[in-house]
């Protein structure tokens, strides 16, 4: 099952791929549908939900805030 | 061409510098964080990994990295988000007017003596604490003569009185080790195109951790879209993006990626070594020409001098005519001028880059020496 963490922005997307990456989890950075971004344009980044728990450990640890966690 | 105005904008460019730009230019022409086609996203990730390059050469946050247009962009959004309203502003008398006027335009400043030793002039300024500013902005190198300002102390007893403190490194990035941390400072401003070998139209803000979590206390320059929360009024209130307003010169931005990798190649303590062996070996020379006089022998690449009984624009003129290039007259810096006792007129510039040459010295003390 794929999860999507909502990001700030692009480029808080972007730290969040590099992170993980550099971390040995793979994610994508993505432009979130209309229907994940209320605000209007966002980012996110997909990943297994497997990795999920890790994922968010990795991004707390460096400070790097997101905002909504979902199973798509 | 013996290009001695590096002070200015460093010249010639790294050939990678050129490469990065066309590349930027041909190959991911995309508006960065606009759309979620390839080319956008290849420019995205040029401007992000710029991010991390300056982030990690100012040892701050990718994502506290703001991109302007040069320095003096860099210092108006800097200086205007971090000024209190009504508070006065201290700065140093070797002040680039890309700080003078946004400081002079927005209320009262002070000016403090950083002409002396590194304890004369921690002593100036702790004196001047006496005028209460609310914020305190100084050059790291002055763009006239080299001088070079102690930020680190002077950013420890900002940290210890609580007085936010920017610095002006216009002409110390990627010349000088530069440490948000150790300077305790909560900006930094650069342009790309100077000692980053980058293009023009490059410069950036990095702000110091702290904001990326406070950013919406801190007062936005620029207005407008940024691929950001598109459906609201305001601009975000977080870093970069909340004082990253239109499209920004992805090119520009490759260029400066590139010039970073540059610097770090060379390393800044051998660029640092270099060019002050050129510029010692400039000065040296210039102090035995008869009728010369060189203005505050600092130290660092760049020379301020003048020839008796010529105008420094007429020095400038003859240097040109034998193909050496170099700056005359006030170099947007009145405050260093008046704090050095230049004549009317100003002075004459040369300033090396590590691309320099000690031919190139010899050259300009040469056709002096003929006069």
């Amino acid at each position: 099952m794929t999860c999507l963490i909502t990001m700030r922005s692009e480029t808080y997307a972007l730290r969040a791929e590099r992170v993980l990456k550099n971390r040995g989890i793979s994610a994508k950075k993505i432009k979130l549908d209309g229907e994940y971004s209320l605000r209007g344009c966002s980012y996110g980044i997909q990943l297994d939900c497997r990795n999920r728990a890790v994922a968010l450990s990795v991004l707390n640890e460096i400070n790097l805030p997101y905002s909504d966690i979902r199973s798509l | 061409m013996i290009y001695l105005d590096n002070a200015a904008t460093t010249f010639p460019k790294p050939r990678s510098v050129s490469v990065a730009f066309n590349n930027a230019v041909r190959l991911y022409g995309g508006n960065p964080g606009r759309s979620s086609h390839y080319l956008s996203r290849q420019a995205a990730r040029i401007v992000y990994e710029t991010r991390e390059e300056i982030a990690s050469l100012f040892d701050g946050q990718p994502e506290s990295v703001v991109f302007t247009l040069n320095a003096t962009y860099a210092l108006n959004i800097a200086i205007n988000a971090l000024r209190k309203k009504n508070g006065l502003v201290l700065i140093s008398n070797f002040e680039h007017n890309a700080v003078l006027r946004p400081v002079a335009y927005g209320g009262e400043y002070e000016v403090f003596d950083a002409s002396g030793s590194d304890d004369e002039v921690i002593t100036a300024f702790t004196s001047a604490l006496a005028f209460k500013p609310s914020l305190v902005v100084c050059n790291h190198i002055s763009n006239l003569c080299g001088k070079v300002l102690p930020v680190e102390r002077i950013g420890k007893i900002c940290h210890d009185n609580r007085i936010p403190f920017i610095i002006d490194a216009s002409q110390s990035a990627g010349r000088r080790c530069l440490s948000l941390r150790e300077t305790y400072a909560d900006a930094i401003c650069a342009p790309g195109h100077k000692g980053l070998y980058g293009a023009q139209g490059s410069g950036f803000v990095i702000f110091a951790d702290k904001y990326r979590e406070g950013a919406s206390e801190l007062f936005p320059f620029v207005h407008g879209g940024n691929g950001v929360n598109s459906l609201e009024q305001f601009m975000p209130d977080f870093l970069p993006e909340r004082f990253e307003g239109g499209t920004l010169p992805t090119p520009a931005i490759a260029a400066l990626c590139a010039g970073i990798g540059e610097v770090k190649r060379i390393t800044v303590p051998n660029i640092e070594y270099l060019e002050n062996a050129l510029g010692r070996r400039l000065t040296e020379g210039l102090s035995v020409i008869r009728g010369v006089t060189v203005y505050g022998n600092y130290g660092g690449g760049t020379v301020l001098f003048n020839v008796d009984g010529q105008s420094s624009e007429n020095v400038a003129r003859q240097l040109d005519d034998n193909g050496i290039c170099v700056r005359s007259g006030y170099h947007c810096c009145p405050l260093g001028h008046r704090t050095l006792n230049t004549p009317q007129g100003g002075a004459v510039r040369a300033s090396v880059s590590v691309f320099n040459t000690k031919y190139d010295i010899d050259r300009l003390l040469t056709v002096l020496n003929k006069k």
